[in-house]
């Protein structure tokens, strides 16, 4: 009779071998850059002086890149006078992120718009691969501070690629590149300034017009790990008289977005806003344009599309400044 | 809730594992009724998982089938009571079917046809209703037939039972109510744990590991299909790679389902035999969705005649089999032209043994060349077949078939494959293909431990591949217990890296 039970036990060996070893990795490589997360190192160190730089109280945008490309914090200072940055930076790198960082810009007496990508409303809370990268090359606090659950899923989310990138970075670490590298992409404010309409190539222009309605927009939704990583951000912000105004993030606009599984959608999102007492400002289509708009993505807007976005914004945002 | 996914391998699949146990311990007759009630329940809640609206209709479905089943084989029930009750059980389960899966196909289809505007409300499809409802059709002629006798409790589990329930195997009730009456299926059996976990080792694995990384090759050429012409090396990369996903995925899935069932001391069919090592398009069916291809055999073809009223009505009994097997995997008109491609395929692979017999030779007996032109013929056929399979329209898979007969040109420099086309993409195409030729299935690799009586196997005679055939040897020995380990946490590494992805044929 053969033993079974010892086959079994070396199973159990197996896994935990291959695991001590696979941590055993990730754990030497953790605080090497990688390459290719040195652009939002560059995004977060410039963001960081702005929002440092303003000693009075200021306006902070934060969302992904939607607001990077779409709001122009430029003209809203310039407009209403009030300072203001743009804390836009890229929705993969996840809601929990985007405002674990943003809580850093944030001062008593400090406003904070979200114009939050619509992907974050019913996030999972799964990891990217884009913060995987960023945070074991540059925040390593964030790792530490985050609970055992997402600490073993940022663990193990890690490809074995980016594993291998990290140990390489080690061995051989890369030059950091200095943040005034980023002006040429960003103003003072943070915007993103090299988006304009007379750059688009057809090649952009024929991806633009092959985007598809954002497949995330259907049906209603409740309670997802996306608004209570929200909900807690704003019961943050009222803790530290931190004033909140949420928005719809800017994207091109399709005929279905007025269907009713989609309008269920947005009216989840009104009555999640509503329920925190947070002004939810104009309505999901009247950040909705076309594609002539639009620079290279269903998000990211041009020069043009982001000062007619920027111009309403002003407009909505008026009576709460 | 996915096999591949965390909540079910960390907390579901141990938990129930184990309340299983503790309650079949007791040599009890009660127990082992409490841990049938255990495994309905879980099965119950599993389906509610990801289809909770439609568990009425699940458990409704499951109460009218066995009550018809019942007063059929009630005994002093008259024949022409059990046949029109038989029609009744039947119509009701293919009344479902139709409603659910076919009602927004046959809408759409009735509106070209007729040019009208007729509405119809999205019906979303309820989770599994194509596998239940078969294996509740069988259930009903094997009343019909006087084969079947199972408490109300074991139908449901035979029904319900969470490893089987989503995507097959499609299990008749002669194969699992004798399991449950077994003593032995309640308490721990560190073999069958071991094997269990061997198979859902090597299922995720060929889930996670192999069929998942595939994608990124197949949904460029397919999405490029819809609107523009594919060239000759992308079509037949394409093709290639959703060939392997779909075996890698769907067999994956059956080897977990297999695994799984047996760590619960319950034995299910198998249902892949290395099909692409097929040396003819019926002995590919004969290791392709084997529980399926019995089904479609011993429910449809054979009632319609089979082969027993001449070569005419043969031929026109596999075209009808296959053309609702087609239909069965999917409402759109790719899949039924994919069954009816492979009706056609049968009834040449027939009509050529038939002429083979008529020259005096024997189609059994083949040379290592006929063996394997044959073997190069039928995989060609089936690549061919699943591109209308997977396309989205017919439209999409005629453009991959003129790309595959290099009637679009040979590559296009702004394909979306282009770029992808490098030397890691043919080598992952060769190791794979290595693998599903040259390579023994899960049951062959782990079957010569596997002598208990009970296993249903697969025991169709047919021409085996012999040409190089890799033999590991596995052993329930420490080495193969750490290569193990090694692939579960490889699998595990990979659910949590990659985004989650579906079974292929958990969508049918």
């Amino acid at each position: 009779m053969l033993d079974f039970k010892k086959y079994i036990k070396s199973i159990i060996s197996g896994i935990m071998i291959s695991l001590v070893i696979y941590l055993a990795i990730v754990f030497y490589q953790i605080g090497a850059p990688t390459e290719s997360s040195h652009q939002f190192d560059l995004v977060y160190r410039t963001t960081t002086n702005i929002a440092q730089s303003f000693s009075q109280p200021k306006l902070v945008v934060v969302a992904g890149s939607n607001a990077a490309f779409g709001v122009r914090c430029q003209l809203i200072y310039e407009e209403m006078g009030i300072a203001c940055v743009n804390g836009g930076t890229h929705a993969g790198l996840g809601i929990d992120y985007l405002l674990y960082k943003a809580r850093r810009w944030i001062k008593p007496g400090d406003i904070v718009l979200l114009p939050l990508e619509y992907n974050h409303y019913v996030a999972d809370g799964k990891p990217t691969d884009l913060l995987i990268d960023y945070v074991f090359s540059h925040d390593s606090d964030y790792f530490y501070a985050t609970d055992f659950g997402l600490k073993a899923r940022l663990t193990l989310g890690m490809s074995f690629v980016r594993l291998a990138k990290g140990v390489m970075a080690k061995i051989k670490p890369l030059i950091p590149a200095e943040a005034d590298a980023l002006s040429q992409n960003r103003n003072r404010y943070g915007d993103f300034i090299l988006n304009q309409a007379s750059e688009i190539t057809s090649e952009q222009r024929n991806k633009l017009n092959k985007f598809p309605p954002l497949s995330i927009i259907k049906g209603s939704f409740s309670s997802t790990y996306g608004t209570n990583v929200i909900r807690a951000f704003v019961e943050w912000c009222k803790a530290n008289q931190v004033k909140v105004i949420a928005t719809y993030p800017n994207t091109i606009y399709f005929p279905e977005y007025e269907q009713e599984m989609q309008s269920n959608f947005f009216i989840s999102i009104q009555t999640f806003y509503q329920e925190l007492g947070v002004p939810l400002l104009g309505r999901p289509q009247d950040f909705m344009y076309g594609t002539s708009n639009f620079f290279d993505t269903n998000y990211h807007l041009n020069d043009r599309g982001c000062q007619e976005r920027t111009q309403q914004l002003i407009h909505l945002l008026r009576p709460y400044l | 809730m996915l096999f591949n996914s965390i909540e079910f391998i960390f907390f579901f699949l141990p938990f129930t594992l184990l309340i299983f146990f503790i309650i079949g311990r007791q040599s009890s007759f009660w127990s082992r009724k409490l841990a049938v009630v255990w495994l309905v329940c879980v099965s119950l809640f599993f389906y509610s998982w990801s289809s909770h609206l439609y568990l009425p209709l699940f458990v409704v479905s499951m109460l009218v089938n066995y009550s018809i089943g019942s007063w059929i084989g009630n005994e002093a029930a008259s024949s022409g009571m059990k046949k029109s009750l038989l029609m009744l059980g039947i119509t009701f389960n293919i009344a479902l079917l139709a409603y659910f899966k076919y009602g927004n196909f046959s809408a759409e289809t009735i509106n070209f046809l007729f040019g009208l505007d007729f509405k119809v409300n999205p019906i979303i499809l309820p989770l599994g209703i194509s596998f239940f409802t078969f294996q509740q059709v069988a259930y009903l002629v094997d009343s019909y037939r006087v084969e079947t006798q199972s408490s109300l409790l074991d139908y449901l589990l035979f029904v319900s039972f969470f490893p089987k329930l989503v995507a097959g195997p499609i299990v008749q009730h002669k194969e699992i109510i004798p399991q449950l009456s077994d003593q032995s299926t309640y308490r721990i059996n560190a073999q069958d744990i071991a094997i269990g976990l061997t198979f859902f080792a090597l299922g995720l694995s060929k889930k996670v590991i192999f069929a998942d990384s595939l994608s990124e090759y197949v949904v460029p050429v397919f999405s490029t299909a819809v609107e523009a012409p594919v060239p000759l090396i992308d079509a037949w990369i394409g093709a290639l790679a959703y060939t392997l996903q779909l075996y890698f995925d769907f067999s994956g899935y059956s080897d977990i389902a297999i695994g799984i069932s047996r760590c619960f001391g319950i034995r299910l069919p198998l249902n892949f035999d290395s099909p692409y090592k097929a040396l003819s398009i019926s002995d590919f069916w004969r290791r392709w969705h084997i529980t399926l291809s019995n089904f479609l055999r011993d429910y449809l073809y054979i009632p319609l005649g089979g082969n027993r009223k001449g070569e005419l009505r043969r031929n026109f009994n596999l075209m009808t089999t296959m053309l609702l097997g087609g239909l069965w995997h999917g409402a759109g008109w790719t899949f039924v032209f994919w069954g009816g491609l492979h009706g056609f395929y049968l009834t040449v692979n027939h009509q050529w043994r038939s002429y083979l017999k008529y020259l005096g030779h024997d189609p059994k007996e083949g040379s290592w060349l006929r063996n394997l032109f044959g073997w190069l013929l039928t995989f060609i056929a089936v690549v061919i077949g699943w591109v209308f399979f997977r396309a989205e329209s017919m439209g999409a898979a005629l453009q991959i078939i003129k790309g595959m007969f290099g009637l679009s040109g040979f590559t296009a420099s702004n394909s979306p494959l282009y770029q992808l086309f490098s030397m890691r993409l043919v080598f992952v195409l060769l190791v794979l293909l290595a693998i599903v030729w040259l390579t023994p299935n899960t049951q062959e690799l782990v079957g010569q431990y596997d002598n208990n009586p009970k296993v249903a196997k697969n025991n169709t005679s047919r021409l085996r591949f012999n040409l190089i055939c890799l033999n590991p040897s596995w052993q329930p020995n420490q080495t193969w217990g750490l290569i193990i380990g090694l692939l579960i946490f490889l699998a595990v590494k990979g659910i949590l890296t990659a985004s989650g992805s579906e079974f292929v044929y958990a969508s049918f």
